[in-house]
């Protein structure tokens, strides 16, 4: 008899306690939702969907561009790609991604076609224009077409400069525009050790 | 004795590699007409499914005693071609279309990444490595100035320029 009464009791002490954590993840979960970071919805060039969550304990590079753009972005990348080659030799800490910020254009493949130029695997990442406005409003860019014809397909595409760098936690800074990729290099190293330093309080609050 | 001559020869087979590294690098990339010379035409090779391309020139030189003005530029790699400037203005970065171009006197213009560059849109088919392609940069009154266009490499950092550029010093 005394042991279906401690049963009963085990059980019950284990609802609770299962019914206790669901509300404390949830209502943790909520705060993660409030960031649209989390919410945004990008995918890969194979088409697999894409979060911060998956940078894991990388720190990310990200640059907003399009493929069409033959001058900015692609100097910019490359200087990125030297400078990481320097500062990142065994690729542990960083990782180098391209938002294309033109899904109009910017097909998955062309996106892989485009990143296969450079020296470094590049995470190539887009998504429909509502998630690509809500990712790169809340982590600080914009960009807009510039297109006085709307059936021309020549348009360009003006964006914010520079790289941002970001953990999984959703914790970011703007790297400082650089030209080159030495000061780019310097720039990322001293963004780093800043991002580091921060990341732990401000685990629960991402936005700031 | 052999030995002299052989390093003899090797020095003299080291002259002659510099000389012809150094002229092919100045007479197949300079175009002159009239008062005006575009120096080192290159755009960057692009990837399979690149719809647009770059080119630069390292300078154009007017030697005249009057202002050029370029207006315009053409080839037969894309359907448009437009001289365009890369701006930054609040952190934003946008290309400006650029309608002409005035060269003073005895002044140079440079086209290279980050600033002006002539891009070309709807490219009929992507720019290979070592190929070549004419632009013609069109002259108000003046007439048009024909060149090659030498695609090189996507990065600029490659193992062999960097030999290469040795040899001028
Ligand atoms: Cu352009």
């Amino acid at each position: 008899m005394k042991k279906i009464i401690y049963s009963i009791l085990a059980i019950l002490v284990f609802c609770a306690l299962s019914i206790g954590t669901f509300f404390i993840s949830d209502h943790y979960a909520q705060r993660w939702q409030s960031n649209k970071l989390f919410k945004a919805k990008l995918y890969d060039v194979e088409g697999k969907t894409w979060s911060i969550k998956s940078l894991k304990d990388k720190l990310g590079i990200i640059y907003f561009g399009y493929t069409f753009c033959p001058d900015a972005c692609p100097t910019a990348l490359n200087n990125l790609t030297i400078a990481l080659e320097k500062i990142d030799k065994n690729k542990l800490q960083f990782k180098p991604i391209f938002i294309s910020v033109d899904p109009n254009r910017d097909k998955p493949e062309i996106i892989k076609d485009y990143l296969s130029s450079f020296n470094t695997i590049i995470l190539g990442l887009t998504g429909t224009d509502r998630d690509l406005k809500s990712f790169t409003f809340n982590i600080g860019a914009t960009y807009s077409l510039s297109r006085e014809d709307p059936e021309d397909e020549d348009y360009l595409v003006n964006h914010t400069v520079g790289f941002f760098m970001i953990n999984s936690e959703g914790v970011r800074l703007p790297i400082p525009y650089r030209n080159n990729s030495e000061d780019l290099g310097q720039a990322i190293v001293r963004i780093k050790s800043i991002l580091m330093s921060n990341s732990n309080f401000k685990k629960f609050s991402s936005i700031f | 004795m052999i030995q002299n001559q052989l390093l003899s020869i090797n020095i003299l087979i080291l002259i002659a590699m510099a000389c012809v590294y150094t002229t092919s690098d100045i007479d197949a990339k300079s175009y002159t007409y009239k008062k005006v010379r575009a120096s080192n035409p290159w755009a960057r090779a692009t990837s399979k499914l690149a719809k647009t391309g770059v080119v630069y020139i390292t300078s154009i030189h007017n030697t005249g005693e009057r202002a050029v003005k370029i207006i315009g530029f053409s080839t037969n790699i894309a359907n448009k071609v437009q001289l365009h400037k890369t701006v930054t203005e609040n952190n934003i970065t946008k290309m400006q279309y650029i309608k002409s171009l005035k060269i003073g006197p005895g002044k140079s213009i440079h086209i290279k990444p980050g600033g002006l560059h002539i891009m070309l849109m709807g490219l009929k088919r992507p720019l290979k490595e070592n190929n070549q392609f004419p632009l013609i940069i069109k002259f108000e009154t003046l007439g048009n100035l024909e060149t090659m266009v030498n695609v090189k490499n996507f990065s600029w950092r490659q193992k062999k320029p960097l030999k290469h550029k040795h040899m001028h010093h």
